[in-house]
């Protein structure tokens, strides 16, 4: 109690410092693990990268046109196959060089060369065939293919060439941590903040003198210092304490456009759980609706829930969702039972066993996702350990996450529990697909299976929409028999900004598109 | 407990501070001089709002336990105030005599609908107009040529289905779309969208009812590559469900209600319907405004006008609309700035609070939810001006905040809808999508405009920049 009042105080006194004039300081779910855009991985580090860097193109975040601040205009060449790209004169990078065609190019082949290993660009490896600066001020980005709307494609950040050495790009570079960007704010990362400094430029001229981004810590403690103006902004508040802010006049809940939803991924490859029949046995023991009430704070039946049930790797709201696939919203332990004693596991003692050896489920989850969804850890662990089964929890920072367990390393763990955010791509191949020629980049246990393979191919072949959408309701269908996850909800993203900050509009994904209008007004 | 109790307690935390006495008695009449003595509300750093136009919003006028006691002895009221729109038609079916609330129920039932066919038409000419890809089947001309006679493009629309080939199926539609689509005006007269042989709805408009589309709706056109059919829907089905409403909210209310049905609809017509700005406001029974998103029938008529006058509304309007009255000072050489117009309905809602607070002798949890509505609306109808004065983005910041403060009882389905009809139009389907999800339980005819905003998504995101998922 002493050192959660020692943080408030320590909380205030910073926002006294930086919460003032036009200095805003906010809480992030996590730490941005890198500033590089090539290495983005989380949603932190998609929204910071948003202040250091522009991005080619980019949509307006409120009528959604397509818009470019380094372009000045464009001329589309060899028959589609090619644009030509004229930029903004007089920007600079945050060095002060100025920013030339040749950087354009630069970006394009570092994420054509091979040696960056980054997953952002192996995706534009498909877009993208060359670029070629013709002058200073004018790059010709040559396409792979005729597109259907060419510029949607090039939405990557720009990358100075004077900043590396060559266009092999690692994650591991100082850039990660002080980059050089085009973007309003050139920023800093320390161990336990990122600062970002007003840098104006040609294209950007924030209203806004610095914006520091804090680690999220205690959401209650967080909630008390935005209502205190010892910080001025949360980027994701928990739904259990968004009454509270909601009835502070001097708080604004600010909706996020973001698709994410949760999930526990379970180690086909270990144990018990290679038989399906076990995975479907822990489906039935989890008790989604008593989860949601504890962590979540919503009930069964409350109107417009910002949590919902899913059965499957999408949303409900997306057409992607297999609406025949029924959600499980109460655990059946009897149904369980059955299942796991058809598998060959006995109950003793209470504890389920196979082969005479108790059932110890090593337990982990992405230690932000324990902020938003209060307990959520122990309250899984809990329902586990009703229906029989002996576990250990952990949680796992946002730096293991991205270093073991999106790379199939993690398999010391039984069942992690996570989320995957999406915009309006809602590609989950690289969760599925058996890990091998740079197929199933994020399969987190190496989960393989030919069938859901094929249906995998099958999406990525589809010739038109509707093909590739019954490719996902299949594939949905496989996955809830199959269980390498265990689905729980989508949850909505909701951020609280004081309501000295104006024109704060937030951007779909990216958060900080529209940064520039950002002022901070007492 | 009554179901307003519920609202103040759920939405705020707070219940209504005394007990109710639900005696019933004569309602009030809006359009009439209020009785009570104008309060005069100071908030400080901003000029006042006029306190004659703030003590006779309904919020105001209603925050007196008495006044408000004959709307807490019926339960429609708290069903409305929830939005529940269609238990409420429900219960104030039962009760004939209640005919001003279901004419207010379908009017908001038909100006969602509309909203819905509007949303469709803007996804369809997204997916088969400027997104259209070589292997669509040819039918998705009269889909397109649809959502162009919906978005008041009557001549694209011949054009269109001039060009339409391989659509036997479609063969009696179109040409009856094609003879809509040669009418002077085209969208001046809705009704032969509603009739064969174009789906109709088979019970004549009869106050209470609520009908929801076949799926008769749905249409699935073979792929020519041998692939799965492409599906869509029937967009006129929306726009015959709209009119039925329209015809059901007339005929609760009778030709009394004409101007306030009229009023109310103003805002959500299509792009291409014809609509009158009102001189003057109707007068209306408190029946007509309580739990609203107009404060007095003043707002009700100046929202309506501005659809066609813009600015112009504000002048015409501000000695007698407290939202003209409130947006007048965030117009700054001939613009709205949207900034301006958060401040002032911020300042708006502490005036409302403040008023209610003088008027029932005392705060009250309820206070916050009635002047949240008065917030919300207000912003809704400075969405109707900026779009009035050809000022779309600042109409899209204000739509953005309008719903951002769309929380429990100022989370109105019929606006929901409108911005998910907004946001099909800019090609952004992921938040529409959310709307209709969340609002089918309750209006299941909405699935005819999921198929459209479906496609929209779809081809959206085989088309967009590479994209991996996150944590």
């Amino acid at each position: 109690m002493a050192r959660r009042t020692a943080l408030v105080f320590a909380t205030l006194a910073l926002g006294a410092v930086v919460g003032t004039g036009s200095s805003l300081s906010y809480n992030e779910e996590v730490l941005p693990s890198t500033l590089n855009p090539l290495y983005a991985s989380s949603m932190s580090d998609f929204r910071s990268q948003e202040l250091v860097f522009d991005r080619l193109y980019f949509h307006d975040a409120i009528n959604n046109d397509l818009k470019s601040r380094v372009i000045q205009k464009f001329e589309m060449v060899d028959d589609g196959r090619g644009v030509k790209l004229t930029l903004v004169p007089g920007i600079k990078w945050h060095d002060g060089k100025a920013l030339s065609a040749k950087d354009i190019c630069f970006t394009v082949d570092a994420m054509l060369d091979p040696k960056t290993t980054s997953p952002v660009a192996e995706g534009y490896r498909a877009v993208l065939a060359g670029c070629e600066a013709q002058g200073n001020q004018v790059a010709k980005i040559k396409f792979t293919q005729v597109f259907h709307n060419p510029l949607e494609r090039l939405g990557f950040a720009v990358l100075p060439e004077a900043g590396f050495t060559s266009t092999a790009i690692s994650p591991d570079l100082d850039f990660a941590a002080h980059p050089i960007g085009t973007g309003p704010f050139k920023g800093s990362r320390g161990r336990r903040a990122v600062t970002f400094d007003v840098f104006a430029n040609a294209h950007h001229n924030p209203g806004i003198a610095q914006l520091r981004l804090n680690d999220a810590g205690d959401p209650a403690l967080q909630v008390r210092s935005l209502i205190n103006n010892g910080s001025q902004g949360i980027i994701a508040v928990p739904p259990l304490l968004r009454a509270e802010l909601s009835a502070s006049d001097d708080v604004t809940l600010k909706t996020y456009d973001l698709r994410s939803w949760w999930f526990i991924a379970v180690n086909t490859t270990k144990g018990a759980l290679k038989d399906k029949r076990v995975r479907q046995a822990l489906n039935l023991s989890i008790d989604r609706s008593e989860l949601r009430k504890l962590a979540i704070g919503t009930m069964q039946g409350d109107q417009n829930s910002p949590c919902e049930f899913i059965s499957g790797p999408f949303v409900q709201a997306s057409p992607y969702y297999n609406r025949a696939v029924p959600v499980m919203e109460r655990s059946d332990l009897k149904k369980a039972e059955g299942l796991l004693t058809s598998a060959g596991l006995e109950k003793v003692g209470g504890t389920w066993s196979q082969a005479g050896q108790p059932i110890n489920l090593n337990l982990g989850l992405l230690a932000p996702l324990n902020n938003e969804a209060e307990d959520l850890l122990s309250q899984i662990g809990n329902q586990l350990t009703a229906a029989g089964f002996k576990r250990q929890d952990q949680k796992i920072t946002d730096d293991e996450w991205n270093r073991r367990v999106k790379t199939g390393q993690a398999k010391e763990y039984d069942l992690v529990v996570g989320k995957w955010s999406f915009g309006v791509v809602e590609e989950v191949n690289a969760l599925f697909h058996t890990r091998a020629a740079g197929q199933g980049k994020l399969n987190i246990f190496n989960y393989s299976n030919p069938a859901v393979d094929a249906v995998l191919k099958e999406y990525d072949a589809a010739r038109t929409d509707k093909a590739a959408q019954d490719a996902y309701h299949k594939l949905h269908a496989m996955l809830a028999d199959e269980l390498p996850y265990l689905f729980l909800w989508k949850l909505d993203t909701r951020s609280a900004w004081r309501t000295e900050v104006r024109g704060n509009l937030i951007a779909p994904y990216y958060y900080f598109t529209e940064v520039d209008a950002w002022k901070y007004a007492k | 407990m009554s179901a307003l109790h519920e609202i103040g307690r759920s939405s705020r935390g707070f219940a209504f501070a005394a007990a109710l006495l639900l005696a019933s008695g004569p309602l009030g009449c809006a359009g009439e001089e209020a009785e009570q003595a104008p309060v005069a509300i100071a908030v400080a750093g901003k000029e006042a709002l006029p306190a004659a136009l703030v003590s006779a919003a309904w919020p105001s006028r209603l925050a007196v336990d008495a006044t408000r006691a004959p709307f807490e002895a019926h339960p429609g009221w708290g069903l409305l105030f929830q939005r529940k729109t269609d238990e409420a038609l429900a219960a104030f079916a039962a009760e004939p005599q209640q005919t001003v609330p279901l004419a207010r129920l379908h009017a908001d039932l038909a100006a969602l609908y509309r909203q819905a066919a509007l949303l469709g038409a803007n996804a369809t000419r997204h997916v088969y107009g400027t997104d259209r890809l070589p292997q669509d089947p040819p039918q998705v001309d009269y889909l397109l040529a649809e959502a162009l006679i919906l978005t008041g493009d009557c001549g694209g629309a011949a054009s269109t289905l001039g060009r339409l080939t391989g659509a036997s199926e479609l063969t009696e539609r179109a040409a009856a779309l094609a003879a809509f689509a040669a009418r002077p005006g085209c969208l001046s007269d809705l009704a032969p969208l509603g009739l064969a042989p174009f789906p109709v709805i088979a019970e004549p408009p009869t106050p209470g009812l609520n009908p929801s589309l076949s799926t008769e709706a749905a249409y699935a056109f073979a792929d020519l590559g041998g692939g799965p059919p492409t599906t869509g829907a029937e967009l006129a089905a929306l726009v015959a469900l709209s009119r039925w409403h329209e015809a059901a909210a007339r005929a609760a209310g009778g030709p009394e209600a004409g101007a306030a049905i009229d009023q109310l609809l103003a805002p959500w017509r299509l792009p291409g319907e014809t609509v009158e700005a009102p001189a003057a406001a109707a007068t209306l029974d408190d029946a007509w405004l309580f739990g609203g998103f107009a404060m007095s029938p003043a707002d009700l008529a100046f929202t309506a006008a501005a659809r066609t006058t813009g600015l112009g509304a504000v002048e015409a309007w501000r000695d007698r609309s407290l939202y003209a009255a409130a947006l007048g000072p965030a117009i700054v050489e001939g613009a709205l700035v949207p900034e301006l117009v958060l401040d002032q309905a911020a300042l708006l809602g502490r005036s409302l609070r403040a008023a209610q607070e003088q008027a029932g002798g005392g705060a009250q949890g309820f206070h916050r939810t009635f002047s949240d509505i008065g917030v919300v609306g207000f912003l809704r109808a400075a969405v109707v001006v900026a779009e009035g004065a050809g000022q779309a983005r600042d109409a899209g910041i204000l739509r953005v905040n309008a719903f951002e403060r769309s929380e429990g009882a100022a989370g109105d389905p019929l606006f929901l809808v409108g911005l998910a009809a907004w946001d099909a139009g800019n090609r952004s389907p992921l938040r529409a999508q959310e709307i209709v999800h969340n609002q089918l339980a309750r209006f299941p005819s909405l699935a005819v405009a999921r198929y459209p905003l479906d496609a929209l998504h779809l081809r959206l995101g085989r088309t967009a920049a590479p994209s991996n998922p996150v944590h």
